[in-house]
């Protein structure tokens, strides 16, 4: 019950207004773009599978997924530390791992939940009622690259005291950076691994017309894996990458000490 | 209790270069204790070692004859008020009192009842429905206690836990300190100001710079300073003449004629409280009033501290 | 004693305090305020690491121009080599990343911390207007960015000219290190003026950051998308007809860069004359040859609305006294 306590205040908070503003901005995001696309390309030039793999690749997983996971997966510990309420959840008697358990898991569940429904109403918006199983493949695997990101960025809010700082430089900066580099870079992105479970955000269309042109423009977009990693390599290494993070998080929260600093005395 | 409910043994810490707490030693029984120190002694530091916050550098604590760092049994049997004034300021105060409460395990009809009564214990129950947001700090210090005391603790740690609160909420705060403590709860409360903790309790912790300066009653610290005299007023009648039937006397140091009275020094205050009614007699003197002005906590203070 | 410019609001009002002593000049009021944001950040590590690696990235375009210039030049002929402007331009974009990062160390918690802590009672209850207290905050979270900018141009343009005076380089670019300082302050100057105008707005400097970071890679995100399609359309629509309209292929370039990183490229490329095709560093060149250069003014009055809105929101949200409701 302690546990499902926290767990309901952490979703209470990812409720609140102004974070539910941008919540819904987020999940309208794609699915306006792929609307907007589909206005603007005409039919003739409307290829249903590139434009999601185009959206869902960029726009779902390597946006959406990435901005929530550091603002969720920092915020879950550092918004307490900041606010200096950590004091409260210190001093109860909660073992201080379940704690950290519990507030994890309401961030990955608001992480979760909004960036499923981001890609649901962009796989309607462009294949309307007909989904493909791509859609249903990048689906499961939303909630496994969330708790690998929110797992990581909560293991670092444990560690600094800025953490947001660091999760926007690995969310943004590494991970478009660093898969591109020549040799086995790519195994240190956890966006490589989501791509190899999801191999067809990773391919290009036909196009008509303009194929030059369109297929840089595309494959620019698409070329973030290009070292070729086993399915189930990639499966082992993100429940590692889970698993040792949340762990390490949650002894490093047990062992710390997170007292805010008083005013006076 | 056969052991005390919270016992520190050499405890030191350190932040970084700077010596928080220096080598404390203190064993506290059931009742109620102030904590009295300066701004920068090291109260606060001391109350997040009970509190389990911090881990000392070296030497040991016990709360409940457990550690408390970390220690979900230390925390079901302890209630905490912070000095900070931080809160979910989206919450209201019975939302925010239920929340923790809910942490300590407690569900339906007990916690709802438990919340109600610990607020009503504060005196917030008609203002607990507002948004903690619009509270002013009399009253988030009221929500502050009740969250501490939800769970009928057996230790509670006040960090100044009177301020801002009005005359009325003072006293009505130290009514219940003091029924907490009648009650078998040990109850250790801090405070820079020393008129407060007279108000609250006789019996002091007096910290300074990191160190315990002393432990005890005002009276019984007093006592034991013996490199500072007592001073004793004496309004009366013939003041030359009773100074002058004091000095010989082995028990006064010194005494001074001042308008209408005589200020006497001694090392003794027993010997010369025994022997003032004898003489007082034998010379006809009329005594209108004694005091002593440096039998109260400021001055025990100051000495302590100087010293 | 007269005091000019006597606010309508009773905190700000200088006229009843009971001090009949010489004044400092406002330049003097505001200026403490940043000097006091200037000292605190410059004791965080984090300023200094960030710092160093945008260092890092122009001793890279160093590297790299020398590299053109001097290696591949003769091998490949003059074309290969990246110009003087190009090479500034590349310090400018890729540093912008760095200098995001830079923003949310510094300029998280300039109005917003003192929000927390209800220091603006302490601030506007002296003789400071609430447009001394802005501008002091907006001047030292500037003098902050403006020096991880500068300063690194500085050294890119003084390589410049003590390796190629020789060669001409004085001759051929006589305007360039003026150039290259005013689009250099580009990008501090967006970046602090929003980051100053949502601080204003937060108790919280995460909250601060957060929202910043939202607003900036949220814009860049759809403007990147939109002017993605804009440019694919614009260029299968080329393909498809007889006569070539260069004009859609520039809106798309306007639209893509409708956010903060891409004003501050557009502005910059602008400044510094660079266009994109130059900015292509190998790849195929009928591509490069596509990619036109945005439209300036657009972006130049995006710029200044970035500049402008927020301190001018902030403007209004500062005040002594916080009424909250319910």
């Amino acid at each position: 019950m302690p546990f499902l306590a926290v767990l309901l205040s952490t979703l209470r908070e990812a409720a609140q207004p102004r974070r539910l503003a941008v919540t819904f901005f987020l999940v309208f995001l794609p699915a306006i773009i792929g609307l907007g696309w589909k206005l603007i390309a005409g039919a003739e030039r409307f290829d249903a599978p590139e434009i999601y793999n185009t959206l869902a690749a960029v726009l779902v997983f390597g946006f959406i997924l990435t901005i929530l996971s550091v603002l969720y997966g920092t915020g879950a510990l550092s918004q307490e530390i900041e606010g200096r309420t950590i004091v409260y959840l210190l001093t109860r008697p909660m073992p201080r791992w379940q704690i950290l358990l519990a507030k994890f898991a309401g961030a990955w569940v608001a992480i979760t939940v909004t960036v499923c429904l981001s890609l649901l109403l962009l796989g309607v918006a462009i294949f309307g009622g007909k989904l493909p199983s791509a859609f249903f493949q990048d689906l499961r695997i939303l909630p496994l690259g969330a708790l690998a990101y929110a797992g990581l960025f909560l293991m670092v809010a444990t560690l600094l005291t800025r953490p947001l700082i660091f999760g926007l430089f690995f969310a943004f900066l590494w991970e478009s950076w660093v898969p591109l580099l020549p040799g086995g870079f790519a195994r240190l992105s956890i966006m490589a691994y989501l791509r190899t479970l999801a191999p067809h955000l990773k391919e290009t269309a036909e196009t008509t017309g303009a194929e030059e042109g369109q297929q840089n423009a595309v494959s620019l977009l698409t070329s973030f894996t290009p070292t070729e990693i086993p399915a189930s390599h990639a499966w082992i290494t993100l429940v590692g990458i889970i698993v040792a993070t949340v762990t390490l998080a949650m002894v490093f929260f047990s062992t710390r000490e997170y007292a805010p600093r008083e005013e006076g005395g | 209790m056969s052991q005390p409910a919270i016992s520190l043994h050499r405890v030191s810490r350190w932040y970084g270069q700077i010596i928080g707490l220096n080598d404390v030693t203190f064993d506290l029984p059931p009742g109620l204790t102030a904590l009295l120190g300066p701004n920068g002694a090291g109260k606060s530091t001391l109350l997040k070692l009970i509190t389990g916050q911090l881990k000392p550098t070296t030497g040991s604590l016990s709360v409940l004859g457990q550690d408390p760092f970390a220690n979900p049994r230390v925390a079901r049997n302890l209630g905490y008020c912070p000095e900070i004034d931080n809160f979910y300021e989206e919450l209201t105060g019975r939302q925010f009192v239920r929340l923790l409460g809910a942490m300590h395990g407690f569900v339906g009809s007990e916690l709802t009842r438990r919340v109600s009564d610990s607020i009503e214990q504060v005196g917030m129950t008609d203002r607990c429905d507002r948004k903690l947001g619009g509270y002013s700090k009399g009253m988030r210090q009221r929500i502050k206690v009740a969250q501490a005391i939800l769970h009928d603790p057996q230790v509670i740690v006040l960090d100044e836990p009177l301020n801002g609160l009005d005359p009325v909420g003072r006293h009505e705060m130290v009514d219940t300190m003091q029924r907490w403590a009648e009650a078998g709860k040990c109850v250790l409360v801090s405070s820079h100001v020393l008129y407060e903790v007279e108000q609250i309790t006789d019996r002091i912790l007096v910290i300074y710079k990191g160190r315990l300066l002393a432990q005890g009653s005002v009276e019984g610290i007093r006592s034991q300073i013996d490199q500072h005299p007592h001073h004793i007023r004496l309004v009366c009648d013939q003041p030359r003449k009773l100074a002058s039937a004091l000095i010989g006397r082995t028990s006064v140091l010194s005494a001074r004629v001042l308008e209408g009275l005589v200020e006497v020094e001694t090392s003794q205050p027993d010997a010369f409280y025994n022997e003032l009614p004898a003489l007082v007699l034998e010379g006809g003197f009329s005594i209108e009033r004694f005091d002593s002005p440096d039998n109260n906590l400021e001055a025990v203070f100051h000495y302590l501290v100087k010293s | 004693m007269s005091i000019p410019n006597t606010p309508s609001s009773g905190i700000a009002d200088l006229t009843y305090r009971n001090y009949d002593g010489p004044m400092r000049t406002r330049a003097a009021r505001f200026w403490t305020v940043a000097l006091s944001v200037i000292r605190t950040n410059l004791k965080k590590p984090g300023f200094w690491i960030v710092g160093s690696l945008i260092l890092l990235v122009y001793f890279v375009v160093g590297l790299l121009f020398f590299f053109t210039r001097n290696v591949t030049a003769n091998a490949r002929g003059a074309g290969a080599a990246i110009s003087y402007p190009v090479a500034a331009q590349l310090g400018i974009q890729w540093t912008m990343f760095l200098l995001f990062i830079a923003t949310l160390f510094v300029g998280s918690g300039s109005i917003s911390a003192d929000n927390k802590a209800n220091a603006l009672l302490v601030y506007l209850g002296k003789p400071l207007t609430k447009l001394d207290y802005l501008l002091g905050k907006w001047v030292g979270v500037f003098t902050l960015l403006a020096s991880l900018t500068l300063l690194p141009s500085l050294v890119l343009y003084l390589f410049f000219l003590t390796s190629y005076y020789s060669d001409g380089f004085l001759k051929e670019q006589p305007l360039l290190g003026w150039r290259m300082l005013l689009s250099s302050l580009v990008g501090p100057m967006i970046n602090s003026s929003l980051i100053v105008g949502i601080s204003a707005y937060n108790k919280s400097p995460r909250t601060t950051g957060a929202i910043y970071a939202g607003f900036y890679l949220v814009l860049q995100a759809l403007m990147g998308a939109g002017g993605f399609l804009f440019f694919r359309n614009a260029l299968l629509d080329e393909d498809a007809s007889v006569k070539a309209d260069t004009r859609p292929a520039v809106r798309a370039a306007t639209v893509q860069r409708l956010s903060v990183p891409g004003v501050v490229e557009g502005v910059s490329m602008s400044i510094l004359k660079v266009q994109p095709k130059d900015l292509v560093i190998g790849g195929p060149t009928r591509f490069r040859d596509r990619v036109k250069a945005p439209e300036a003014l657009p972006l130049a009055l995006l710029g200044l609305g970035f500049v402008i809105v927020p301190l001018a929101l902030a403007r209004t949200k500062i005040n002594a006294v916080e009424v909250v409701k319910g």
